[in-house]
């Protein structure tokens, strides 16, 4: 078996590449091209590459003498990647006319990921998700880097009280365990200064 | 029975589901190899639903992304109604709403 080079390997039912799709979003989504727009998989993907190029910016600009290595922004896209392939489809709600309601793990993935990146100090690199069985709850756990300074017990309770009322929000969805590793300490302008 | 064919449906579908409130996006419902052929074969030209017709079924999908502020299945279960409201031919249909965007609201 050889090794799965992901910078080549498409998206959703796209046909397209991470690469692809960074060079489209530098054009400004200009032409369209339908089979991006149309894909759920490629709209998260994007969307977070919009998120991570802001998040770059202001971190260059807070951070002039030392900027952003390039690995940094390449290794958290190929996680995103990873994350937000649709996977299964979790059920969301039943009811007794036919009707089936699902969300996809990409979507939680996504969701889990905004919720972290929103709390000040808080950077996610990692999500993953576990539903051992049906009807029960989702294990998740999350590596993260915190803001020097910031106390990170108290970024580590956020992120864990945001994550499950977010997940919780959505229908049925029931959360059991949030494991939260701190793999890393980053800096910004407040403690450049 | 006036029986509406798939094709005829499907764009009536997304627009349905488009008006729903609380949806965000509508995608492309069918399977990635679906997509894969689509794209080269008539690229943006179908319908985002998937409407599957058999004798007396019929089977819709509809994928749909929805904030993260609301719930979603509120937003889905709403979308299923606006769904078997676009064609009640009498024909009994399964509908599945998959939400596979929880987006994030507009900075």
């Amino acid at each position: 078996m050889t090794a799965h080079d992901e910078t080549t390997e498409t998206i959703g039912g796209s046909g397209y590449t991470l690469e692809d799709l960074s060079a489209y979003l530098d054009r400004n989504r200009t032409p369209r091209i339908a089979a991006i727009e149309r894909d759920a998989e490629c709209q998260a993907v994007l969307a977070s590459m919009e998120r991570m190029g802001r998040l770059s910016r202001e971190l260059v600009a807070e951070q002039a003498v030392e900027p952003l290595a390039d690995s940094w922004y390449d290794d958290i896209m190929r996680e995103v990647m990873r994350e937000f392939r649709a996977g299964r489809d979790i059920p969301l709600a039943r009811t007794d006319d036919g009707t089936e309601i699902v969300v996809t793990e990409g979507a939680l993935y996504e969701l889990i990921r905004c919720v972290g990146d929103e709390i000040p100090g808080v950077l996610i690199s990692r999500v993953r998700l576990d539903h051992p069985e049906a009807g029960g709850p989702l294990s998740i756990r999350i590596a993260m880097s915190v803001r020097f300074g910031r106390r990170i017990a108290d970024a580590v309770d956020q992120l864990r009280e945001d994550v499950r009322t977010a997940v919780e929000r959505q229908g049925d969805l029931r959360v059991g365990t949030i494991d939260v590793t701190v793999g890393d300490v980053h800096l910004d302008e407040e403690e450049e200064r | 029975m006036n029986h509406t064919s798939s094709t005829e449906l499907a764009p009536r579908i997304d627009g349905a589901v488009a008006a729903v409130d609380g949806v965000c996006e509508s995608y492309s419902a069918r399977a990635a190899a679906a997509r894969a052929v689509e794209r080269v074969i008539a690229p943006g030209a179908t319908a985002l639903a998937h409407v599957r017709e058999s004798a007396d079924a019929r089977d819709v999908t509809v994928c749909i992304g929805v904030s993260g502020q609301t719930d979603s299945a509120s937003v889905a279960s709403a979308v299923a109604s606006a769904v078997r409201g676009v064609e009640p031919d009498g024909v009994a249909t399964h509908v599945r709403v998959r939400v596979a965007r929880l987006v994030a609201p507009s900075a």
